[in-house]
């Protein structure tokens, strides 16, 4: 193989790399600000996939990729609503209430799924994202391609992932939406409302994992079809507990799922056939239950994770 | 992290019901369908042999997942690898069923074992992951799902595949490798709903008349007490998961043996029959009986289904979003139930 044919090769192994690990580190960040504030929202699939199917949607119907990330985000935070109204507000268990917002998510989905184009012979599409190349920084060799040219949505998530981190550790909201996850009765006692903050970060962080989904549909793939997530809000929940709670971890271990996802895809289109491409579809999976694995067990979660917080709870 | 349930069966099972025609009313409305003439049409299919044949059909594999998921939740650990167990089971049954030569009976309880032994063996990587790695079971059991779906599709398409059609379908089992009819409703039921109904029966008797079923409910609202006064919680929560793969097996060999004579991808149809037994198990309350009555209602229902999508245009997934808010509801009233009565304590 000649220098300039691994060159190809590596420039689109990064460039799909960083795509996918875009996608699973918005919708990880989405996540990891729920949980940072205490709340264990295992519903993230069926935000995701909100997201997703709103996201496009809205952006197919009225023709613009604006308006399909801000539908995106409407119709993930409606469901962050909803699941911080049950778990926050009402205090029902958040493990149960999770797995069945994944199956709503789906099933509501479904319906309107095939509602609106379950007819239409032709799968509908959008255009792809026009890129936008950096000056200078976009011809660096491999590099260039994969981090300096990319749509501008892809652009907004490293944003918005930025941003959060940002508001995570910089700011007073942050702090206090940390300690929301750590120790609710000392910002109670401090006059903070916990569940109020928590029913916030809730709607915050759903809308930014719903966005993950409209990455995928409206800034990469350029439609939508049933089980296109593929699990993804799953493995973004899986990111959040290797990245140990942290905005730098999160974005590491979706580095990490963004190669495994490429090697999968770049393996089969190589056409090496001596793996089955079922095995090759798995393997990110398969990463996700080695790596939870082998994850060093010091790093802790959030010390009051999933514990609903009341005012006169007797501790 | 409590276990939820509580509030007394009757009350429980009238709320459910009081909730249940609420909301569907208020479903029906949203798509305009006039809720006597639905009822109506569900109470004829009820009617209807042939339909009320497909409905216990599928609700043999899923009271086996949904007690399954009993014994797990109970204990509080979150297991939801139903739909891995079930098609870990059907690919197990159906490997022995196609390659190996026994009388009928002996091939039946081959494949029965041989899909409880791989069920078994595949719960049981969650529980010793939560107990030895402390890895959260949520995730890993659906990671496990994806998989074993992915295996299923290379199963099907390659191993086990049927050379005679090009479609992702396995070969069908031999005569000999099938279930002997049930002589209930249709020729087409088979002996399984039996053998379900029996577990079910067997499973209240463990978590109700045994020391194991105590524990399993220690373990479930209070892990450190339950430590704390010599209940072994590894080997409480490793049990119960073995005991959900082995019944999630054996629901799978009893679908490929009894229902369908071949594997295929879909096998347990959208949404899954792992995850609509998570919903048949909590509205049963996690109890076996009241997962007996809340299966044969979802079937029910299910069965109904196909109707009520050419009379009134409702859709599929319908039914699920019903159970869903169903159930959220009850839960809510339920916590909300007993917060107050902490408060009033």
């Amino acid at each position: 193989m000649n220098g300039s044919g691994l060159e190809a090769i590596l420039t689109g192994a990064l460039y799909f790399t960083v795509a996918s690990a875009l996608v699973l580190a918005l919708t990880a960040t989405g996540e990891l600000i729920q949980e940072r504030a205490g709340i264990l929202n295992l519903g993230l699939e069926g935000v995701f996939i909100a997201g997703a199917f709103g996201g496009f949607y809205t952006a197919y119907r009225f023709d613009s990729p604006m308006l399909g990330y801000a539908g995106a985000a409407a119709a993930a935070g409606a469901i962050g609503i909803m699941f911080a109204a049950l778990v926050v507000g009402m205090k029902l268990n958040q493990v149960v209430t999770g797995i069945l917002f994944v199956a709503l998510g789906i099933a509501v989905v479904g319906v309107l799924w095939d509602q609106a184009f379950g007819v239409t012979p032709e799968p509908p599409t959008l255009p792809k994202q026009p890129e936008l190349a950096i000056p200078l920084l976009s011809e660096i060799p491999i590099l260039g391609r994969a981090l300096f040219r990319r749509n501008v949505a892809e652009y907004a998530a490293l944003g918005i992932i930025a941003g959060a981190t940002w508001l995570l550790y910089r700011t007073r909201l942050g702090l206090l939406i940390r300690s929301l996850g750590e120790a609710p009765e000392a910002a109670h006692f401090s006059g903070w409302s916990v569940n109020g903050y928590r029913f916030l970060a809730v709607v915050i962080g759903s809308a930014i994992a719903g966005l993950g989904g409209a990455l995928l549909t409206i800034g990469q793939l350029g439609f939508y079809a049933p089980g296109v997530s593929a699990g993804r809000g799953w493995i973004a929940i899986a990111i959040v507990i290797l990245g140990g709670w942290r905005p730098w971890g999160t974005l590491l271990a979706a580095i990490l799922f963004g190669a495994a996802t490429m090697l999968q895809f770049e393996v089969q289109a190589a056409g090496f056939d001596a793996i089955p491409h079922e095995f090759l579809v798995a393997f990110p999976y398969l990463v996700v239950l080695v790596t939870l694995v082998l994850r060093r067990k010091s790093v802790q979660p959030p010390a009051q994770l999933a514990v609903p917080f009341s005012a006169s709870t007797p501790r | 992290m409590r276990r939820m349930p509580r509030l007394d069966w009757a009350a429980r099972a009238l709320l459910g019901c009081a909730v249940g025609v609420a909301i569907g009313a208020l479903l029906l409305g949203l798509m305009d369908a006039p809720p006597l003439d639905v009822l109506r049409s569900i109470v004829r299919s009820v009617q209807s042999p042939s339909l009320m044949s497909d409905a216990l059909l599928q609700a043999t594999p899923i009271l086996l997942l949904a007690l399954g998921t009993s014994l797990c939740f109970q204990a509080g650990f979150w297991n939801i690898g139903g739909e891995a167990y079930f098609y870990g089971g059907a690919i197990a049954a159906m490997t022995v069923g196609l390659n190996v030569e026994l009388p009928s009976i002996g091939l039946l309880v081959a494949m029965a074992m041989a899909a409880a032994l791989i069920g078994g063996a595949l719960s049981w990587i969650p529980a010793i992951l939560r107990v030895r790695r402390d890895v959260n079971e949520v995730v890993v059991t659906l990671m496990l799902n994806l998989a074993m779906i992915q295996v299923v599709a290379y199963a099907v398409r390659a191993p086990l595949s049927d050379p005679a059609s090009r479609l992702a379908f396995s070969e069908r089992l031999p005569t000999g490798a099938s279930l002997p009819s049930a002589h209930l409703l249709s020729p087409r039921v088979h002996v399984g709903a039996y053998l379900a109904v029996a577990i079910a029966l067997a499973c209240a008797y463990v978590m109700h008349r045994t020391a194991f079923g105590q524990s399993l409910r220690v373990v479930g609202e209070n892990p450190d007490a339950a430590a704390a006064t010599g209940t072994n919680v590894a080997r409480v929560i490793v049990a119960a998961s073995v005991a959900f793969g082995v019944f999630g097996g054996l629901a799978g060999m009893l679908h490929v043996a009894g229902a369908t004579q071949q594997l295929y991808v879909g096998l347990s149809p959208s949404p899954g029959f792992g995850y609509i037994a998570i919903m048949t198990a909590l509205l049963g309350a996690m109890k076996p009986l009241g997962v007996i009555l809340s299966t044969g209602f979802y079937a029910v229902l299910s069965a109904a289904s196909d109707t009520l999508q050419v009379e009134f245009g409702i859709p599929q997934g319908t039914i699920t979003m019903f159970f869903i808010i169903v159930l959220l509801s009850i839960l809510a009233v339920d916590t909300m139930m007993r917060s107050r009565e902490e408060v009033s304590r």
